[in-house]
């Protein structure tokens, strides 16, 4: 008798056993058969009473041949995009008879309209929805690769809860009911305690706005904390500056003449991203527009403009100041805008704008004066179907407030403001307010200093900017404390300065005693967390979304499972209930009804499609996006107040301002009463009265009534003691260690490819393909400088902002070291690129790149395998035939840069170098301006 | 086509051990199986058929068992899912997946008491289904040969795959007990296609 035979008789004998024991703990497998012969015998009618199979189908299918060689499909299943199918390209049958479901993207925060199609219940296609009125059916590469997202084999499928340290890596699968259990006991803890404001919920990119706030507000906690400050804090303040009722500019590129850009790479990566990009070049190509940018690096969309300039970095608002100088000295203003509609006269414009001339923004950019003068006069002579744009490029800067607010007076002007083809705004900057949530618990009244800092005082008196990038170190210094943490999409350690500081709190449990993290994937803030939720994706879940539409106008598109959610992923709208019931205390009213049902109130005032008679949620469903008939918001402060509007107001004789119940609702022009801008002068506010007081700690109520927007507010009184100046005209400054770069000093810049988002595409492996590392950007003249060549490497040292040792003393650590004189915030090797392309005191770095955890294609290596256990053994793991064949990029150099090669690896997470550096008048993330010094590595 | 009573006798034999394979890689053991293993019959049965059973003294084991089933085929990185797909299209819900969905659909297999959100090309639901099709094979005196064609196609399709996760499975599993249960099964399914 052979061994094999021995075990097979083995094998038989426990089987036996294991049939004829009646194991009670076999329940749970689905076709247990103990349970169906208790229910055959008590004759209940079950599936399984049938005579044990379906012949009929078996007799339709069976003859039928089966197809790919070693693992063949069952006929008439769909092949998924993919390796096996790329010789079948393209497969004209694929698409046939799919279901077509509706949805919007959310790899970025654009939010296009997409449509799945769905067969055999898997999602084999996404393609742009033609009826999203912002998007117009368009995707990009990211939006495609929202497959790899949906089915990438290495998804979040499981509540998970830590077992050994924190950070140590060490799992074990807990039902959601444990997972649940856990937390709401600590969240009960935590507000019972008294302290409801330490539970922080901290959010990365999100787009379920209502059902976070119902979460918090009905728990009682306010430390709601975001990324805004990473993004997009100084531009929002800068346009509500000069509006307040819009913190988000639309440009209105599509019907533009002259389209001027400071540093928005709108062709990659811009909050408007396809719908922006895609209008651009339509103004550009149907309207004849011309498109010059001005960008330290040349980007995608710097390099497929008409004109590229490379100014010093953040200069953008020097180069801006220079050419308003510049249209006023040739009068090309538009005198009429600025007198009528601005509160100041263009006297005294000239006037405050007398020293930035085009000769002093070349000594600080090194663009050439004449330059300057040029695109100035021409901008002005297109002039009001000319725009500025910008982005990140010229806010993410300690001077980036103030960047912004010179570039936006641009418009001003040359009188573009709210003109077709100008310098637009939506008061509608989400949903249509047609559509209304079910009632929402009021607003928690807690206030924490991680929410709310004091040092910053735009950071929130418009609207709820905060200021992310210093929560860690705030929980550092002792100036707050968190009981529980719950985030949610956030990807910190990667995406927020100071690599090491993040993870240093992340792993202390005194500073954050409790972390749960929601996220579809194990990412590096996972890493940290206590307990870890899976979260569904967003093809897999329920929202009401828009963005600010750049056709001037509000709507409303759906998000909708196209399938189910995969394992025991959820969303936030399933399991959110279950907290509050658990936690109880009044929460669990605040939750009524199922989510489908939710969504259906949520919709219901959608208007019925006279051809399909379908309206509300049913609507949607059929067409993913609905646009009402508003005209677009053009001149909004020309547009006329009715006699309704006028009965009982009173106009102010000196002002003309018109208020009703001593709230301004108008201004009368020309004689006439009109709506005017949403400020207390209801004029396009170039000197900003209320940020020059705000920034003292001074009461402005009465500004904030006068104005009617009720969201403004003044500052608290834990405020008091930070005061700080802000110019209430737009006016620049540099900061003090751009204005004394050493020669052997680069400012470092980062930036974004078309195929990633910040923190979470580089685990698909479509988009990682074509961009997956990001050595440094360097000038061919730089190189030279410092000896360098092409596949070099260098070690970067990255330095604290002088200007913010200054301004900013809050922000210091003394346990840092220093290297002549100044503080070092931290050091890294990496190889270099030249290329012309970029500005020679500038060294630029993609982020995006560098994962050390966020799965194996993040991490680029082919095995799944972390250990040692299968080193050399690839062949013993699971493969994917895409990464097979297409992930040349494996680094297997051990990190010895003498044996790299170019174009490997997963990059490096070049975060690491930043320092912690809010704008102080914003709190917005200065990402370009930190000095860094480089040396070879030989 | 009839069966003899020694190939339904094989049918149960063969539809107990498949049904206790599944239950061992759908979950994690926890107190009450383990219980079941070490007692008589179970416990002579499993240990001959190359089973390790852990030690006795309760709670750390079954965290230890937790922890090694979750790095092992759960996550959250660098593990080794037990699902056809992964192993075969390089992604969740294939093809396979819609393969797996027509035969549980012909054999009628309930899918009801299977844990939630499991992926039907899931090795655990494939042993399962396996297990409950060669029931309904034992059950029966009389017509089972359409029965047995869909079995052994639906071996071929979705049971020869795992050879390669169960070599990396043993390769990385921490407990012995783990260890033994991915030999057992690679054993098994060995000695079924030899049969
Ligand atoms: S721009 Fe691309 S990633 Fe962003 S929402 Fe649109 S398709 Fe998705």
């Amino acid at each position: 008798m052979t061994n094999k035979q021995t075990s097979r008789r083995a094998f038989l004998k426990l089987g036996l056993a294991a049939s004829g024991a009646s194991i009670a703990s076999l329940s749970g497998c689905g076709g247990q058969s103990q349970k169906q012969s208790t229910d055959s015998q008590q004759g209940q009618s079950s599936k399984s009473d049938s005579p044990g199979m379906d012949l009929e189908m078996w007799n339709r299918i069976k003859g039928e041949p089966y197809q790919l060689g070693s693992f063949g499909t069952m006929p008439g299943v769909c092949q998924l995009p993919g390796p096996q199918k790329k010789q079948n390209w393209p497969d004209r049958e694929k698409y046939k008879d799919t279901q077509q479901i509706p949805g919007m993207c959310q790899l970025c925060s654009t939010v296009c309209g997409i449509i799945g199609h769905v067969k055999d219940g898997r999602v084999i296609k996404l393609e742009g929805n033609p009826n999203d009125p912002n998007s117009r059916g368009h995707l990009c590469a990211r939006g495609h690769a929202g497959l790899n997202h949906l089915y990438h084999p290495e998804r979040l499928l499981y509540p998970l809860k830590r077992v050994g340290k924190r950070g140590e890596g060490k799992w074990k699968r807990i039902s959601w009911d444990e997972a649940l259990d856990e937390i709401a006991a600590k969240l009960k803890a935590v507000r019972e305690s008294g302290s409801p404001e330490e539970f922080a919920f901290h959010q990365g990119r999100q787009r379920s706005k209502d059902a976070l706030k119902r979460f918090l507000d009905s728990y009682g906690t306010k430390t709601q904390l975001s990324h805004r400050s990473l993004c997009s804090g100084n531009r929002r303040a800068a346009n509500l500056t000069y509006l307040w009722e819009s913190d988000w500019d639309l440009n209105d590129v599509e019907n533009s003449k002259y389209i001027l850009n400071f540093g928005s790479n709108a062709f990659e990566a811009h909050q408007g991203h396809v719908p922006f990009a895609t209008r651009i070049q339509n103004g550009r190509f149907k309207n004849g527009a011309k498109l010059v940018t001005f960008d330290v690096r040349l980007s995608n969309t710097a390099g497929a403009s008409d004109e590229w300039f490379a100014p010093f970095p953040g200069t953008d608002g020097a180069v801006a100041l220079a050419m308003c100088h510049a249209i006023l000295a040739e009068n090309l203003h538009d005198e009429a805008f600025i007198n009528n509609w601005t509160n100041v006269t263009v006297d005294e414009l000239r006037e405050h704008l007398k020293s930035y001339t085009p000769e002093w923004a070349e000594t600080v950019s090194g663009v050439p004066q004449a330059e300057i003068r040029r695109i100035a006069v021409e901008f002005a002579k297109a002039a009001p179907a000319a725009t500025t744009m910008c982005n990140r490029g010229s806010s993410a800067h300690i001077n980036g407030y103030y960047n912004d607010r010179a570039i936006q007076l641009l418009n001003a002007v040359v009188g573009s403001v709210g003109k077709k083809g100008g310098w637009c705004w939506s008061p509608w900057g989400g949903l249509d307010p047609i559509v209304q949530t079910p009632p929402m618990p009021p607003g928690a009244k807690t206030w924490s200093v991680l929410e709310d800092p004091p040092e910053y005082p735009l950071a929130n008196v418009w609207r709820r900017m905060r200021v992310g990038e210093i929560i860690y170190l705030y929980l550092l210094q002792g100036r707050a404390k968190l009981q529980a943490y719950m985030t949610y999409n956030l990807d910190s350690p990667l995406t927020w300065p100071e690599e090491s500081l993040t993870q240093q709190v992340l792993t202390d449990e005194k500073l954050i005693e409790f972390h749960v993290c929601i996220n579809c994937f194990y990412n590096e803030t996972a890493h940290y967390a206590d307990i870890v939720l899976p979260w569904a994706t967003y093809l897999e879940r329920w929202d009401l979304d828009a963005r600010g539409s750049y056709n001037l106008q509000p709507y409303v598109g759906l998000r909708t499972p196209m399938v189910e959610p995969l394992g025991e992923s959820k969303d936030v709208r399933e399991f959110f209930p279950e907290l509050a019931r658990r936690i109880g205390g009044g929460m669990e009213d605040w939750y009524q009804e199922p989510v489908e049902e939710y969504m259906e109130k949520w919709a219901s005032n959608v208007p019925e499609n006279p051809q399909t008679g379908k309206k509300g949620l049913d609507r949607l469903m059929e067409e993913g996006a609905w646009e009402g008939e508003r005209a677009p918001f053009y001149e909004p402060y020309n547009m006329p107040l009715s006699e309704a509007d006028m009965t009982g107001a009173e106009i102010d004789s000196s002002t003309g301002i018109i208020k009703s119940y001593d709230v301004g609702i108008g201004i009368m022009q020309d004689g006439k009463p009109v709506r005017g801008f949403a400020t207390p002068s209801r004029k396009f506010e170039i000197r900003s009265l209320f940020v020059e007081r705000i920034g003292k700690n001074e009461d402005c109520s009465e500004l904030i009534a006068h104005s009617g927007v009720t969201k403004t507010k003044n500052r608290p009184a834990s405020h008091q003691g930070n005061e700080l100046d802000i110019d209430p005209m737009p006016s620049w400054f540099q900061p003090k260690e751009h204005q004394q770069l050493a020669d052997d000093e680069l400012i470092m810049t980062s930036f974004k490819w078309n195929v990633h988002n910040h923190g979470r595409t580089m685990n698909l492996k479509w988009l990682a393909e074509i961009v997956h590392s990001n050595p440094a950007w360097l000038n061919p003249k730089t190189a030279k400088a410092h000896g360098l060549q092409d596949g070099d490497w260098i070690e970067i040292t990255s330095f604290y902002s002088a200007e913010l040792e200054q301004q900013s003393p809050h922000l210091q650590r003394a346990d840092l070291p220093q290297e002549g004189g100044k503080r070092v915030v931290a050091s890294m090797r990496v190889p270099i690129v030249t290329m012309e392309g970029i500005h020679p005191s500038v060294i630029a770095m993609s982020n995006s790149c560098g994962h050390w955890q966020y799965t194996s294609v993040a991490q680029a290596r082919k095995s799944p395998v972390e250990s040692g256990h299968l080193a050399g053994t690839d062949g013993e793991t699971y493969r994917d035939a895409d990464w097979e064949r297409n992930m040349w990029w494996e680094d297997h150099s051990g990190g010895d840069p003498a044996s790299w090669k170019p174009n490997t690896g997963n990059g490096w997470n070049q975060n690491k170098l930043m320092p912690i550096a809010p704008d102080p008048v914003t709190g917005q993330q200065a990402f370009h301006d930190t000095v860094v010094k480089i040396s070879k590595v030989s | 086509m009839q069966a003899s009573t020694q190939s339904q006798e094989d049918a149960v034999a063969r539809s107990g051990m498949y049904r206790l394979l599944a239950r061992l890689w759908l979950r994690e053991a926890d107190t009450e199986l383990l219980g079941e293993l070490r007692a008589p019959p179970l416990c002579d049965c499993f240990l001959q058929a190359g089973g390790v059973l852990p030690t006795k003294d309760g709670a750390p084991d079954i965290q230890q068992l937790a922890v090694d089933y979750c790095q092992l085929f759960v996550g959250p990185m660098g593990h080794l899912p037990p699902v056809q797909s992964v192993w075969q299209a390089g992604q969740f819900q294939s093809s396979l997946t819609s393969s797996m969905q027509h035969f549980i659909d012909i054999l009628r297999y309930p899918t009801d008491e299977l844990p939630g959100g499991m992926m039907l090309d899931h090795l655990g639901v494939q042993l399962d289904v396996m297990a409950y099709a060669l029931d309904q094979i034992a059950r029966r005196a009389t017509e089972i040969g359409e029965l047995l064609a869909v079995v052994n196609l639906f071996s071929s399709r979705h049971l020869i795959w795992p050879s390669k996760l169960l070599a990396a499975a043993e390769d990385r599993a921490e407990t012995p007990f783990y260890c033994s249960i991915v030999t057992m099964t690679r054993d098994f399914l060995n000695s079924e296609t030899a049969a």
